[in-house]
């Protein structure tokens, strides 16, 4: 049988901020094991959690930029359970009353534009780490992580491929980095998602009972989880079982999912407000100014660059993706006055660098103010398409200005007409086999002649120039 | 009215990881009987133009700045482990 695919996606994205979300802990990844906690993030009796105020605005901004309506009134609960990777035996966490409910986020499928809903957005906290013991018996647990602030991201069930879900995905991670309220390094876990998934019949109305899998880190993991689930769970209905409601993990190594040991169906979280932190009241004072904050977000900017500097929407689309990558491409526009010709390099040349070193390329001795000027020297014909990727690999690993790059290596174009003139004449007195194919008619001769010139030129000769004075010197043999 | 049986009272206990003897069940039923019949009397009064009450404190807005106040107090936490290896808190195994 055929079915649709209907996917919902429950992202949990750590928010940057200095401190945890309800004590003075260092926010920060990794560490020394347990040495960014205390009493409160250690859930000892006795103590009383306040809430960061950081947290509040970053949430409200990632809602607000996500379109959705921000709650007066809300309030926080807890969710109770018993896992020693969160000591107080339930975490803080926004259930009944959310601080953002019913947005939206546009998505780019292949030409099409979707609208996916964003049925809330809540603040809650993240628990400790557990791994294995060196010694093979027992957990060991790492609590630098628990109170570290969350956001989870809650979609309506509008997504009906998996390669949809990744693109929503990576358009909630832009955003998110854009809005500056989280860094997103999947590696490092700081955003994650729970993949929702179902099968309908296709004409049916009838939902079909779906599978949750839980803490997926990266697009390609998003991806291959539902495409399988969505395989497995086909082969179920094809052959006339039926499909539990469950809770699976994903095994990215295997390519598998397998039912978690504790079932969903037994888990009753019993949440009820959380009687140590009062409710949050925000106003349109507050909203306001926090709306005021918000960036121009990846579509608009795209929107921008297709406007404004007439490049493609595929290029708009790739380097909108990346805040610091746009960024650059908007200070080397103005530098070099080319907005086209820095696009194609961006294309070419940086994100071949971005795909072999990593985005770390953006970060370091690379910015939009160099590689302007790199370009500008280009466009002006001041040095040649092999020379500016070769400064550009110097700046990468140098950090110096291009201009010194350019003088240090000589590899600005040779233009004294003199010499290029007499470098042309040499060449074609020592090559008379060449000159005389050229004489009877082989055009391909002069295609000879221009490169062993510019070798002679060690690549520096300015290919229009050479043309114009080869030929002139070629005439005056026919 | 019995609201709570035997059967609910394994499970509440499950819950709250609270062990209960067999024979304690039927007991602990009852009482906990008693109580659902007394806060069953609520079920009895109009409130019908109370406001929803979401939470019980009538303060507010109470936060605190994004600072890092806390040092690290690593050696001292650790002291409240009963079981402790490399700087890590121990438990028995539960990563599969
Ligand atoms: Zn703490």
């Amino acid at each position: 049988m055929n079915y649709d695919i209907v996917i919902g996606l429950e992202i949990h994205s750590e928010l940057k901020t200095s401190s945890k979300i309800f004590c003075g802990c260092k926010n920060e990844f990794g560490g020394e094991p347990n040495t960014r906690c205390c009493p409160v993030c250690l859930g000892m009796p006795g103590t009383l959690p306040a809430l960061n105020k950081r947290v509040l605005e970053y949430a409200i901004k990632a809602g607000l930029a996500m379109n959705c309506r921000i709650a007066g009134f809300s309030k926080f609960d807890r969710k109770n359970y018993f896992y020693p990777d969160m000591p107080k035996a339930y975490q803080v966490t926004q259930h009944s009353l959310p601080i953002c409910y019913d947005g939206y986020v546009d998505i780019d499928v292949g030409y099409e534009t979707k609208r996916i809903g964003i049925e809330r957005i809540h603040i809650e906290e993240d628990a400790g780490k557990l791994i294995h013991s060196s010694t093979g018996q027992g957990s060991l647990i790492d609590y630098n992580r628990s109170g570290v602030p969350l956001i989870e991201i809650v979609t309506k069930p509008d997504l009906n491929s998996p390669e949809e879900a990744k693109i929503l995905l990576e358009t909630i991670k832009t955003i998110l980095e854009y809005t500056e309220v989280s860094d997103c390094k999947m590696q490092e876990g700081s955003l994650r998602a729970d993949v929702n998934l179902s099968l309908r019949p296709i004409g049916s109305n009838t939902p079909g009972v779906r599978t949750e899998m839980k803490n997926l880190n990266s697009f390609r993991a998003v991806q291959r989880a539902a495409q399988a689930e969505a395989e497995r769970q086909a082969r179920v209905l094809d052959s006339g079982q039926k499909v539990y409601k469950e809770t699976r993990r994903w095994d990215d190594h295997k390519g598998e999912s397998l039912p978690m040991r504790d079932k969903e169906e037994v888990m009753d979280y019993r949440c009820f407000p959380e009687p140590d932190l009062p409710p949050v009241y925000v106003d349109e004072d507050f909203i306001n100014e926090i709306q005021a904050s918000i960036p121009e977000l990846p579509g608009m900017r795209r929107e921008r660059y297709i406007n404004q500097y007439g490049i493609p929407k595929y290029d708009a689309g790739l380097i909108t993706q990346n805040k610091v990558l746009a960024d650059i491409f908007e200070k080397a526009s103005e530098v070099c006055g080319n907005p086209k010709l820095v696009s194609n390099w961006i294309m070419t040349e940086i994100m071949k660098r971005m795909n072999e070193e990593g985005e770390g390329i953006l970060h370091s001795y690379l910015n939009g103010d160099n590689f302007g000027q790199i370009l500008l020297f280009l466009d002006k014909g001041d040095i040649t398409h092999a020379a500016a990727i070769q400064v550009i690999d110097v700046l990468l690993e140098t950090g110096e200005e291009p201009i010194v790059i350019v003088e240090r290596l000589n590899l600005r174009v040779q233009r004294d007409e003199s010499l290029v003139a007499n470098t042309i004449k040499q060449v074609v007195n020592s090559n008379p086999q060449a000159l005389d194919d050229y004489i009877s008619g082989k055009k391909k001769a002069f295609g000879f002649f221009m490169g062993k010139i510019m070798a002679e030129l060690k690549g520096r000769g300015d290919p229009s120039q050479v043309k114009e004075i080869l030929t002139k010197e070629l005439q005056r043999y026919l | 009215m019995t609201v709570v049986d035997v059967k609910t009272v394994r499970k509440i206990a499950d819950m709250a990881a609270v062990f209960i003897e067999e024979k304690d069940l039927e007991a602990y039923a009852a009482q906990l009987n008693t109580i659902m019949e007394h806060m069953g009397k609520i079920m009895d009064l109009d409130t019908g133009d109370q406001e929803p009450m979401e939470h019980i404190l009538p303060v507010k807005n109470v936060f605190r700045d994004d600072e890092v106040t806390n040092k690290n107090i690593k050696d001292e936490l650790l002291k409240n482990a009963s079981v402790k290896e490399d700087g890590y808190f121990k438990v028995p195994t539960v990563v599969e």
